[in-house]
């Protein structure tokens, strides 16, 4: 049955046609051009996404050149469940009122009760306990370790040969992201890693998914870019909604700032003005004062005609709203970085 | 007072697609043989996240053993590669009875002889080297696994350390560096000329009167202050046999924390026989909790067929 639903996904994403004409300052979808302009800017702006080929040709989007397939970045921390951010989730609820203005049906938030927390919170200790029953399985050869350990230890620990780095509940992600043709937006798809290194079961991943899209929009399903890896992705099917809101309220903030900004060439002006009564012989620099003026009120009037957001800035903005879908992981550490 | 010198371990991270290649080659090709298989594993040298160990990859294409195949699915330039052996048992009881310290012994014993035998210097990406003890159950999807780096151990001080800021000088020299080197097992371990233009190791000559200090470089993958990566213990003890006993070292990062280590070696025993015996050889991988023993896998949910239908809904 469900093999039926993907292949029915994967053959509508191989039938719906590409357009190219650009829509995204009113529907908030984007093209392919689009998405390899946003991409670059992306990558360049945190080198820590890159264009990555896909490995094999059957799975080329030939629409897309082939060194920009899909962004990746690798091994994103991610220290805390998502789980843990349930009770003060201040900033998610910010996220949906305003995705409220626009109709998102938010059914689960405020049905998630106390029980339900505590049901998920059981359901991560056991599987904690599972493992730990892992541990005992090989326990012999645990004490066998001992055996080693002198070489080891000569080796490793004399006055910290090496640095230990011990943080069991961190996890690691490789996030991507592709172009979705059917939805014509971005798709972000996430593979999880424990702290040893050993790939998330998809119910491991999704306790780092918040609790408003888990049962929503997150689906398990192979990434179709690369080979045999199963993935939690995001389904795009509300992106473009998203975005455009996400989008519009940018642009108010803009506006404000633009604004201010006005006020302030008012100013500019003002003074412009007295200085040119004031010393004649400076008349050229007051012009030159006056074109500059000019020249930014122009250039801000040319920005809101293109809806603030450039169209090339769409992912940086797009990784802002996942970062509400995954609280938990990192890749907004670059910004802080930078 | 100078500080002895400390190294930041490997951990690895296996890709569900290596244990879905594993099963694969399990059933039609290894069936119950035991014997060491070639792989090819990569690290990252573009991690950005601060305090990150070098993580060693390794996915279904590890078995193809060949970069070509990594460089069509990795983004350019992001990662180098490590040569490893896999050996996968037949049993749980072979894969705990094995005697780990002796297989271990035996792989530093094999990279010993490549640095008696020079190989090295043409193949420097065997200082990375791995393995991967294996048993896999198939009926259960479930994968015992350990990985070891094997090290030599050799004891060096650092006399002094600097942080390197011409950033750009620097990713201009790799980058020119990575265009006349294009095989890949060298582009990590290199010599520095006076003007810290990168040299083929195939230069390093055996010198045991030299007084000053050699310049080497290595590119490093990992994040924490000024402590380099695994493989830089290996790289010091080839120089080391080759009778170099200071060291200057540009430990190379493309996140701008490069640094500059100056080093010499101790007056151990175990520095001064180095041409005679075999250095101790250290490097089984650690658990996330800090211990000693293997990993287990339990991908069920990822590989069985009959969990992804059940999941997929």
């Amino acid at each position: 049955m469900n093999n039926i639903r993907s292949r029915f996904s994967s053959l509508r994403e191989y039938l719906t046609p590409v357009t190219h004409t650009s829509t995204f300052k009113t529907t908030g979808e984007i093209t392919p051009e689009e998405f390899v302009a946003a991409g670059d800017y992306l990558s360049y702006k945190f080198p820590t996404w890159q264009w990555c080929p896909v490995a094999d040709d059957s799975l080329e989007k030939t629409f897309l050149p082939k060194d920009r397939q899909f962004l990746v970045t690798r091994k994103v921390p991610s220290y805390q469940r998502a789980l843990s951010y349930l009770n003060g989730g201040a900033e998610e609820d910010d996220e949906e009122d305003v995705a409220d203005e626009d109709g998102w049906t938010t059914t689960h938030t405020h049905m998630l009760k106390k029980g339900d927390n505590e049901k998920e919170v059981a359901v991560a200790k056991n599987d904690h306990s599972h493992e730990l029953i892992n541990d005992q399985e090989i326990q012999d050869i645990d004490d066998d370790d001992f055996d080693i350990e002198p070489v080891v230890e000569d080796g490793k620990n004399p006055s910290g040969g090496v640095v230990s780095s011990s943080q069991e509940s961190r996890r690691n992600y490789d996030l991507y992201i592709t172009y979705s043709t059917s939805y014509r937006v971005p798709k972000m798809y996430l593979v999880g890693f424990d702290a040893d290194g050993i790939p998330l079961t998809p119910d491991q991943m999704f306790e780092d998914i918040s609790a408003d899209y888990r049962d929503k929009t997150a689906t398990i399903e192979k990434a179709p870019f690369l080979q045999n890896t199963t993935s939690v992705s995001i389904h795009p099917c509300r992106h473009a909604t998203v975005m455009k809101v996400l989008m519009s309220r940018a642009q108010i903030a803009a506006q404000s700032r633009k604004a201010e900004a006005a006020e302030a060439a008012t100013k500019d002006i003002t003074q412009g003005i007295n200085k040119l009564g004031l010393k004649d012989s400076e008349e050229t620099g007051g012009d030159d004062e006056w074109e500059d003026v000019q020249g930014v009120g122009n250039n801000k009037e040319e920005d809101e005609e293109d809806g603030v957001i450039r169209v090339d800035q769409y992912l940086v903005i797009f990784l802002k709203f996942i970062a509400s879908v995954t609280p938990g992981i990192y890749h907004d550490y670059t910004m802080d970085a930078l | 007072m100078p500080e002895k010198l400390k190294f930041v371990p490997f951990h690895s991270s296996v890709d569900s697609s290596f244990f879905q290649k594993l099963s694969e080659l399990k059933l039609d090709k290894f069936k119950l043989d035991t014997s060491s298989q070639v792989i090819l594993a990569y690290y990252n040298i573009k991690l950005f996240t601060k305090n990150s160990a070098p993580l060693i990859n390794v996915s279904g294409t590890s078995f193809e053993n060949h970069s070509n195949e990594f460089h069509r699915m990795l983004p350019g330039g992001s990662a180098l590669f490590a040569p490893g052996n896999l050996v996968n048992l037949n049993t749980k009881e072979q894969f705990q009875e094995m005697d780990k310290n002796a297989y271990l012994q035996a792989s530093g014993e094999k990279l010993y002889q490549s640095f008696k035998s020079k190989e090295v210097l043409t193949n420097p990406a065997l200082l990375a080297s791995l393995n991967v003890l294996s048993f896999s159950d198939l009926k259960k999807f479930k994968f015992y696994y350990w990985f070891s780096f094997p090290s030599f151990y050799t004891e060096w001080m650092i006399n002094s350390s600097r942080i390197e800021s011409a950033k750009e000088e620097f990713d201009h020299k790799i980058q020119t560096w990575w265009q006349t080197e294009t095989n890949d097992n060298k582009k990590n371990f290199f010599l520095l000329d006076a003007d810290n233009n990168p040299i083929a190791l195939s230069e390093l000559v055996l010198d045991d009167k030299r007084n000053d200090s050699i310049r080497v470089g290595i590119i490093d993958a990992s994040t924490y202050p000024m402590i380099p990566s695994w493989y830089l213990r290996n790289f010091l003890t080839l120089l080391l046999y080759y009778g170099y006993t200071k060291v200057e070292v540009l430990v190379y990062r493309f996140n701008g924390s490069s640094f500059w280590l100056d080093l010499s070696a101790m007056d151990s025993s175990i520095n001064l026989n180095i041409r005679q015996n075999v250095p101790k050889v250290t490097g089984w991988e650690k658990t996330s909790n800090g211990s000693l023993q293997p990993k287990i896998a339990d991908l069920q949910s990822l590989l069985s067929p009959v969990s992804l239908a059940e999941q997929a809904v």
